[in-house]
């Protein structure tokens, strides 16, 4: 038999099948769900009742200049000023189940879990069903399941995927009944998770900003102290240079300021220090190559090349952390978490400061909230009133519970009014995150989707293999951002940024 | 007469009866789920929405415009090329040489398949360290011995063949039992008629092992080639994801699952999928032609 | 004789080095999850532990629950690689020995669902089953997974070895197609039916990703799925992790050994010389 009779009878059979599956199958297989179809009708009622807050964002400047004196005044109002947390009239009598998602992380799991065990003490008939994922491809299965109908009523989400269904009208925008503008102003996170809807879409409860980890036991020995702590990056030039020792083969033996792996995102907090910004308003184009992206680039590419405090070839902070080859190094708020975790003896060690800043910088850096809770607005309304509920309970009515999971979980809570609690105070990692929390900004939408993260992964690497200068290995890096944003169509939700200098 | 055709009917009842089945299977799991997935690659529907619209082959072209993709498709032939002769190579190598070990034959089966059957995480972690230019193993031994120390996975151009290393190692002992299983099918007279000829063991190698292993063969190329330019395990778990230094061992699943699912893509993923399926499919023809003999002897 | 000898000595040399080789990293993996949890991050890494600890071992079994993973993990990817085994022996059989119309393009076709990434088939395929109400259950699983066109194509190609005056023969003799293929081409596959076998289970025993979105309920997870929590979005938790991959390695190692008496020479062909 030639070739050719076999393919004739085979493109027949695949093209019949094709034919068949668009004509019987649209994409509208999504409908056998609940579905999108019942949004629109579900968010115009909540639509409504924010226009009236929407008076409230002239004052939020004031309060983000001032949080040291805002703990005051908020003490004093105290009594009256958590009003919120009595718990609210039941608005539906759902008997039945409610379904969570969550990705495993322990700490959390047992903090939400014991809540829930209260809660439904509280509420006979009703059970919350917290299912435990495995976090890697969680975009596969949250997605398909989204698709197929079959997905939770709430669930666990995190920056990246959050932002695709918020766009999608997939989530709910937290009520104002439940979550009140009060309470929604003394949340760092909340000028950032407004969308230019005016709402917001996610419950939030940690707050993180830019810190950096050192090695209490290599300054011992150099002599230095927590005053040496470096401040400004001309400081942390001068100091990592010091602290850092190379080998007479030309491997390096300590590090001076540990960066890898975290390269793109340590710029990212430049960019933030230095007021940049990441795109435009209307999201159509990269702004990587403006002058202070470049030079937050040319700062870690420096750090590297020039200051030489750092090798490309050697691990990741954290290992070098752990058999203390390294003096300084940048890594987010789960480090301490890791290190307690992977070499509990070398913790001791840890220190923690706030990430060092340009002279006269506006800003400290990233505002990375802990995204928390958000409801699908697909869910049935009887549902939904019984979750926001829940939620209240979890976040409103009771602040120790905050502070409780920010102690087990290591993230300063997102809120201004504790910042200043005793337990808070002690925890290293929590003290400095609240120190910085006023200070970070989030500056528009993050280069965090499709592939922006990894045209800036090869743009640093093209800086740092092939000595490439920031402006052209940025550029080219914006070229394929501004690519993928006009073929993908997509319009991204912005959202405010505001400044605030450190004294 | 009359014989053969019901012969020949009751065998025609039974090929029925076994395909019908099978051609109902994959009607239902595969071409309509592929059938469906086509549609979408011809339309801007994004997962969320109720429906797309029909925007024709704009994201195919897109594909051939985006600088990335090419370089996925000339990392994937790349992969290809390297990783396929020689895991066959190395595989009949080691099947014909396991063979010859007499009673520890079943003994070195087993240890020459364990990295395969040790988990993809852990091997991942381990020839990373292995790989690691300051600490690890490798380059260790390469400035004990006065050589300069390699980039390895850091260096653009042997990034690439240091994931080929990986991946053959791993997947040798799969291809080692399938070939020991077509070795074990050749019967030992042919050898013992050959000997008595006077032939030696190259000889007898070429002319009767070889010849009578062309279905394994067969099976084991047209299977790797398939298998290699969908390669994906070994590259994410060496590469960590988005593919290696300036983008040197991304390879076109890589790519295309990044497009669908991390970056909510998913029409012009499935694009880049069905692109890469015709390419497949085109090879294999063209091997399954050109390997066509006759093996029933 | 010399010349033997000294080839004789160079195949075990070979063979041997090789094998260090692979066996390596399974050491490695043992040796990790026995480790203690700052022995593991340290650089570089030891070869022999400095203390060893079940730690890893009681985190990973407090975890998750190992006997309830196991148990499925067992029970799907036996009844699989049974399906498998059989559908591909018979699908295999009529593709070499039957000659019906339409044989060629519908080998092409098994043989082009290998050649698309499954995940884009994934999403359809979950929406199927979701419509068909098999999601979150195991014959969401084991239903589209009965054929497998890897284990048609192997069989194919061996059962085309079979010479077919063997087959002509027992035709003569009246037997049924089912049964020539039953009593004839089945003893006479049966290497590399075991090798399939075998790599079969293997490759169910670890399947991750369909079962990841199929299954929602705990109870039903497998092994790969439950181990996968200890992968956490910004780092891998590794000592427990390898500790419940050594778990998981053992009972392939126990069906590969036992399995090791199936994997000889066919039945002997001498005799049959027509």
């Amino acid at each position: 038999m030639s070739k050719r009779s076999a393919l004739l009878p085979l493109s027949i059979l695949i093209l019949a099948s094709m034919i068949l599956a668009m004509a019987g199958c649209q994409p509208t297989a999504a409908p056998t769900s609940v579905p999108p179809t019942s949004a629109p009708v579900e968010s115009e009622p909540e639509t409504e009742a924010e226009p009236e807050t929407e008076a409230q964002p002239e004052t939020e400047p004031e309060e983000e200049a001032e949080p040291e004196e805002e703990a005051e005044p908020e003490a004093e109002a105290e009594p009256e000023g958590k009003f919120w947390s009595e718990p609210l009239e039941l608005t539906s009598d759902y008997q039945g189940e409610l379904v969570l998602w969550d990705w495993g992380f322990e700490a959390r799991n047992n903090w939400v879990q014991k809540y829930i065990d209260e809660w439904q003490a509280d509420h006979p008939g009703v059970t919350i069903r917290y299912e435990i994922m495995p976090e890697s491809d969680v975009g596969s299965k949250l997605s398909t399941a989204v698709v197929a109908g079959t997905g939770p009523d709430f669930s666990v989400l995190n920056l990246e995927w959050r932002t695709e269904f918020q766009r999608n009208g997939l989530l709910e925008p937290l009520p104002a009944e439940f979550f009140p503008e009060e309470w929604r102003n003394l949340l760092y996170s909340t000028p950032y998770a407004r969308t230019d809807d005016g709402n917001i879409y996610v419950t939030s409860v940690g707050a993180m900003g830019a810190v950096m980890y050192w090695d209490k036991s290599i300054f011992a020995d150099a002599g230095l102290t927590e005053e040496d702590v470096p401040e400004t990056w001309d400081e942390l030039i001068d100091l990592a240079q010091e602290l850092t020792v190379w080998n007479d083969d030309g491997t390096l033996d300590r590090a001076g300021f540990g960066i890898n792996g975290m390269p793109v995102w340590m710029w990212f907090d430049l960019v933030a220090q230095k007021g940049g910004h990441f795109y435009d308003e209307e999201v159509d184009q990269a702004l990587w190559t403006e002058t202070a992206s470049v030079e937050a680039a040319q700062l870690v590419k420096d750090l590297y090349m020039t200051y030489e405090v750092t090798s490309p070839d050697v691990p990741w902070w954290g290992e070098l952390f752990c058999n203390g080859k390294a003096a300084m190094g940048y890594a987010y708020s789960w480090f301490p978490g890791w290190a307690n975790s992977n070499c509990p003896d070398k913790v001791v060690d840890l220190g923690i400061a706030p990430l060092p800043t340009f002279d006269n910088a506006p800003a400290q850096g990233l505002q990375l909230e802990e995204d928390f809770i958000g409801v699908f607005s697909y869910v049935d309304p009887e549902k939904k009133a019984l979750i926001w509920d829940f939620l209240h309970f979890l976040l409103l009515e009771d602040d120790e519970r905050i502070i409780e999971l920010a102690l087990d979980f290591g993230v300063p809570p997102d809120r201004m009014d504790l910042a200043d609690d005793p337990r808070i105070m002690e925890n290293d990692l929590l003290r400095v995150g609240a120190e910085v929390a006023p200070y970070s900004v989030r500056p528009g939408p993050l280069p965090m989707f499709g592939d922006h993260h990894a045209f800036l992964t090869t743009a640093f690497e093209e800086m740092l293999l092939q000595d490439a200068s920031p402006e052209q290995a940025l550029s080219s890096a914006v070229d394929q951002a501004n690519l993928d944003l006009e073929a993908s169509g997509k319009t991204y939700i912005s959202t405010e940024y505001q400044y605030t200098p450190p004294e | 007469m009359n014989f053969f055709r019901a012969r020949r009917r009751q065998q025609l009842i039974f090929a029925a009866c076994v395909i019908v089945p099978m051609l109902a299977s994959y009607a239902l799991f595969l071409v309509w789920p592929v059938g469906w997935a086509f549609s979408i690659s011809l339309s801007d529907w994004n997962l969320f929405q109720n429906a797309g619209n029909f925007v024709g082959l704009r994201n195919y072209m897109r594909a051939f415009r985006d600088p990335i993709f090419r370089i996925s498709l000339t990392n994937t032939f790349y992969y290809a090329i390297l990783s396929v002769p020689l895991g066959l190579g190395l595989a009949i190598l080691l099947g014909v040489l396991i063979q010859g070990a007499g009673r520890f034959r079943s003994l070195f089966r087993v240890l020459y398949f364990m990295p395969v059957l040790t988990s993809e995480i852990a091997t991942g972690v381990l020839w990373r360290w292995l790989y690691q230019p300051e600490y690890g193993l490798f380059n260790s031994i390469l400035s004990a011995i006065n050589l300069p120390r390699l980039g390895w996975l850091y260096s653009p151009e042997l990034a690439m063949p240091s994931v080929v290393a990986y991946a053959t190692w791993k997947g040798i002992g799969f291809t080692v039992i399938i070939i020991m299983a077509g070795l074990d099918g050749i019967d030992e007279t042919y050898y013992e008629a050959a000997r008595v000829d006077g032939a030696n063991l190259w000889n007898l190698f070429w002319h009767i092992t070889l010849p009578l292993l062309r279905p394994t063969l067969t099976f084991v190329l047209v299977t790797g080639v398939i298998g290699s330019l969908q390669v994906f395990g070994p590259v994410y778990v060496m590469t960590q994801g988005p593919g290696g230094p300036l983008n040197r061992t991304r390879t076109m699943v890589l790519h295309q699952y990044q497009t669908a699912f991390l970056s909510f893509q998913w029409p012009y993923g499935t694009a880049i999928a069905f692109i890469s399926f015709a390419i497949i499919m085109a090879l294999t023809l063209a091997q399954l032609r050109l390997l066509r003999r006759r093996w029933e002897y | 004789m010399k010349r033997t000898k000294l080839l004789r000595w160079g195949l075990w040399i070979v063979l041997g080095l090789g094998s260090m080789a692979m066996v390596l990293p399974f050491y490695w993996m043992v040796l990790t999850s026995v480790k203690s949890k700052s022995e593991i991050v340290r650089i570089p890494p030891s070869f022999l532990p400095e203390s060893l600890t079940l730690s890893n071992y009681v985190e990973a079994w407090e975890r998750l629950q190992f006997p309830l993973l196991l148990r499925n993990s067992a029970f799907l990817a036996t009844t699989m690689t049974a399906l498998i085994l059989l559908s591909s022996a018979l699908v295999g059989y009529v593709f070499a020995k039957v000659d019906f119309p339409g044989r060629e393009p519908i080998f092409i076709l098994v043989l082009s669902s290998m050649m698309i990434p499954f995940n884009v088939v994934m999403i359809p395929l979950f929406l199927l089953i979701v419509r068909l109400d098999w999601a979150d259950s195991y014959w969401g699983i084991i239903v589209p997974g009965i054929f497998s066109s890897f284990g048609i194509f192997l069989m194919r190609q061996v059962m085309g070895t079979i010479p077919e005056d063997l087959l002509d023969a027992a035709r003569i003799d009246g037997a049924s197609e089912f049964s020539i293929f039953w009593r004839v081409a089945l003893p006479l596959s049966t290497s590399p039916i075991a090798a399939l076998g075998i790599l079969t289970f293997m490759g169910q025993w670890d399947s991750f990703l369909w079962p990841l979105i199929v299954l929602t309920r705990a109870d039903l997870f497998t092994l790969p799925v439950g181990l996968a929590l200890f992968n956490n979005r910004f780092y891998t938790e590794y000592g427990p992790l390898l500790a419940g991959a050594t778990i998981s390695v053992v009972p392939i190692l126990i069906l590969f050994f036992s399995a090791q008496r199936l994997f000889m020479e066919s039945v002997a062909l001498q005799g049959m010389k027509l």
